[in-house]
């Protein structure tokens, strides 16, 4: 009984889309509610209360947003430095760059996978690749570069972290100060 | 002698040519354009409700949408000002063929009381004549005679005053022009006897004298047609429609347009006067770009003053919509997809796919130096103004240009590196 129950809300007609959507369903649905919130707790480097949120996300609602839950739960993970499997986080941000080759934000979480599974050289490349086309979504794909770079170039990837969040620690390293 | 000649009937072989001419089927790009989000085409089915623009507007301002709380509700239909009223294709057939292609390639801002405007696709010239083709395939060939006589014009201008004309029109340009009686004395008072749109289309008399109708009554005709926002500006009727068009329309009009009960006669001489009346040439001012800002500037101000007020409707998560990111992300109005999500910092950071199929950052600096966000910007204020700005497309799309103040905002924002 509880599979058909489980069958019959998976093939639930999807709720309408509407256009104007970021107003519409982000006030509306309460999962969207719950993984917008989860987006704001992930910008202000609060990881913690992200992971709290993400549990309480509905799994499977439908497969936007259930795509949108294992991404953020990827980079919640990869981001607490815990309990991580980083070659599962990297395998997911491959398949991920594989499958929506024009999102550049996949590209940076991929970088950023890499260098936190310890693969400096690719991290870089990827990473430089977001920085030479400036499109880097947020701070950590700067502060990778930073940790593997020196002198003035480190100091630069720095800065930049530093412009990309509201956090005044972040992007400050053993010895360098964050310049805004 | 004229008459004579214009007034005959069709021979047997000219009637039998026009039962012959092909039908127009425009159907595919009406669909491809998706005009049915905004527009009623005869014959075209219309979109969808959850994508159909306008009746979401309506829905959310009259307080009839079924999502959302009611705090929710009543703090959207704040937000409310634009395409809720949208010109009905119905009464398209009273136009030029080529001024529709002219404008689909080139739309002008026609209905200056109307925030939105036609919005500039990427059409092609063909398609745009196919359109228009469809669109007037139903016209009927006036037979009477345009009144170009000075006698006729000057009477017309008599009557376009009487008339009162001007509560709804602006005539930008002409003598007779006259924006406070427009925009003060009342444009509800043509409609204030209008219960239901039906009423509009019947001859009851609904001509009030100025100052008549109670504060009530205004606010009542405002809020339930408000289509006097529909007006178009009659400085364009001459490249719209022929005279004979006007004249007809006057005399019978459709749609949105109360009927004045116009005697044929007077509706020529009121056609002879739009058509004919000399029209001073418009001022075209569009750099007004400022200065950067001395004072910082964030994301959180950029966010809520411009990117979260207009843009991320059609650059949407799509994640968010059933993959449904709008027009500018996943595509839409016949654009093809260019990724382009403005709803967070990350996503507007991260780039848009360009005509080449590649990535390319929205903040790259043209060869003048301006960001190519700013540029697009910049170039809506260049459309309002009836130009074009090659290769930049303004945004937003169809909608009053951002103010000068926050593109001020963005370009400091992106000058000082975009701080989040």
């Amino acid at each position: 009984m509880r599979r058909l129950a489980l069958l019959v809300g998976v093939l639930a007609v999807p709720s309408l889309a509407f256009p104007c959507d970021n107003a519409v369903s982000r006030e509306t649905s309460e999962n969207i509610k719950l993984l917008t919130d989860t987006e704001r707790m992930i910008a202000k480097e609060d990881l913690v209360s992200a992971a709290k949120l993400l549990k309480k996300v509905h799994k499977n609602e439908d497969s936007r947003t259930e795509a949108k839950r294992q991404d953020l739960t990827n980079i919640v993970t990869m981001r607490q430095h815990g309990e991580l499997d980083v070659a599962a986080v990297v395998v997911f941000f491959q398949k991920r760059v594989k499958q929506e080759s024009q999102n550049w934000q996949y590209k940076a979480l991929l970088g950023e996978a890499l260098f936190e599974a310890g693969k400096t050289d690719d991290a870089k490349k990827v990473l430089l690749e977001v920085h030479g086309k400036d499109v880097m979504p947020d701070a950590h794909g700067y502060l990778a570069l930073a940790k593997m770079s020196n002198g003035d170039e480190r100091a630069e990837f720095l800065k930049a972290c530093a412009k990309r969040t509201k956090s005044k620690t972040l992007c400050v390293l053993d010895g360098d100060t964050a310049a805004k | 002698m004229v008459c004579v000649a214009a007034c005959r009937k069709p021979t047997k072989a000219e009637q039998a040519a026009l039962a012959e001419k092909p039908r127009v089927d425009a159907t595919a790009l009406f669909v491809k354009f998706e005009c049915t989000r905004c527009h009623e085409i005869p014959n075209v089915a219309p979109a969808p409700r959850d994508k159909h623009c306008v009746q979401c507007h309506q829905q959310i301002h009259d307080g009839t949408f079924e999502l959302g709380s009611d705090e929710v509700k009543e703090r959207w239909k704040g937000h409310i000002h634009s395409i809720r009223w949208v010109p009905s294709l119905a009464a398209a057939d009273r136009l030029r063929a080529d001024w529709i292609r002219d404008f689909l390639l080139h739309p002008h801002d026609v209905r200056p009381d109307l925030e939105a405007e036609m919005p500039r696709l990427d059409i092609t010239r063909d398609e745009a004549t196919q359109i228009a083709a469809q669109l007037t395939q139903n016209a009927e060939s006036s037979t009477a005679a345009a009144a170009t006589e000075s006698s006729n014009i000057s009477r017309g201008e008599d009557l376009f005053r009487n008339f009162a004309c001007g509560r709804c029109h602006r005539f930008t340009g002409a003598r007779a022009d006259n924006p406070p009686l427009t925009e003060t004395t009342g444009r509800a008072l043509p409609l204030l006897a209008v219960a239901s749109p039906d009423d509009l289309v019947s001859d009851a008399p609904r001509y009030m004298p100025v100052g008549s109708e109670t504060p009530e009554q205004r606010i009542a005709a405002n809020t339930v047609m408000g289509s006097w926002a529909l007006a178009p500006d009659l400085r364009f009727a001459r490249d719209r429609m022929t005279t004979e068009a006007i004249a007809a329309w006057i005399a019978a009009p459709r749609g949105a347009m109360p009927s004045q009960h116009v005697k044929p006669d007077d509706a020529n001489d009121l056609a002879a006067f739009i058509a004919n009346t000399p029209l001073e040439p418009t001022s075209v001012t569009t750099n007004g770009r400022l200065p950067l800002l001395a004072r910082e500037v964030a994301w959180d101000e950029v966010e809520q003053r411009v990117f979260k007020k207009v843009c991320w409707h059609c650059h949407a998560t799509a994640d968010y919509a059933m993959g449904d990111g709008g027009p500018g992300d996943t595509g839409g109005f016949g654009f093809r997809a260019h990724d382009l999500d403005l709803s967070t910092y990350e996503a507007i950071s991260s780039g848009a796919t360009g005509d080449d199929g590649k990535i390319h950052s929205v903040f790259q600096k043209l060869p003048d130096g301006t960001p190519l966000l700013v540029a697009h910007l910049i170039a809506r204020h260049t459309e309002e103004a009836g130009g074009i700005v090659a290769g930049v497309r303004g945004m937003p799309l169809g909608l009053p240009p951002i103010s000068w103040e926050d593109i001020q905002l963005v370009d400091t924002w992106i000058a000082q590196g975009r701080q989040r």
